[in-house]
């Protein structure tokens, strides 16, 4: 596998990120000139996967808190005391894959690793993964294949919103575990 | 500046009802003992390799 020789670098002022392309002008913008922003402001952190050898960033990922509201009377089976406004998730609001890696399922493996990275010990209280996935069937079919639904039948937008259930995930990690 | 990151929508009524439906009974078929494995591997992998490069960058 491709992250077999990389490593996890968080972005910081020193991290080379001016040559990554993936071949969108937004993703490339937003890591070379915004994320650091974003960052500083604690409204989401970057973080690289570097190959070793050439230290060229092969993908990067930006997560933040962020939470699904959902207003019915069925809130009520949820105990009182336990009822929340929201429920708690982490937002993939940016994923790219540099084009040079493009093609090697490299996207599908950073997918696994943030899923198991945010499975583990669960450490914040995390229910649900998000992504901000632009409106492009290819992208839409990358995130299904990774078992992301969508989250609302509006499809009229840039970008959809789409969810993946770290529950399952983690009763499916206990009972390897066992 | 790059495009800012959506805002996630709310959900309502029989949105929102499906949705809390989901998350009352989660289904274990939704994820296989395979792509759990995979992401430990990544993750193990990943994270040694981190480790095993800082101490020598240090």
């Amino acid at each position: 596998m491709l992250l077999d020789q990389a490593i996890l670098e968080r972005l910081s002022p020193v991290s080379a990120t001016a040559d990554f392309d993936c071949g969108n002008p937004d993703l490339n913008e937003f890591l070379i000139k915004d994320a650091l922003h974003y960052q500083d402001q604690l409204l989401g952190v970057t973080y690289l996967f570097r190959s070793i050898k050439a230290k060229e960033a092969l993908a990067y990922f930006t997560v933040l808190n962020d939470g699904i509201k959902a207003t019915n009377n069925l809130n009520r089976r949820i105990p009182n005391q336990k009822r929340h406004g929201k429920i708690p998730a982490v937002k993939i609001g940016r994923l790219a894959v540099s084009m040079p890696q493009q093609g090697a399922k490299l996207g599908s493996q950073v997918l696994d690793f943030i899923k198991y990275w945010f499975s583990i010990n669960n450490k914040t209280g995390c229910r649900f993964l998000l992504a901000d996935a632009y409106n492009k069937p290819e992208t839409i079919a990358f995130y299904q294949r990774n078992g992301f639904s969508f989250l609302t039948n509006d499809s009229g937008k840039e970008t959809r919103a789409m969810k993946f259930d770290l529950k399952p995930y983690e009763m499916r990690m206990a009972k390897a575990d066992s | 500046m790059a495009k800012p990151i959506a805002p996630t929508p709310d959900l309502k009524g029989k949105e929102a009802e499906k949705f809390l439906k989901e998350i009352a009974s989660p289904d274990l078929k939704a994820v296989s003992k395979e792509e759990v494995l995979r992401g430990k591997r990544i993750f193990d992998t990943i994270m040694k390799n981190t480790s095993v490069f800082a101490k020598h960058a240090a």
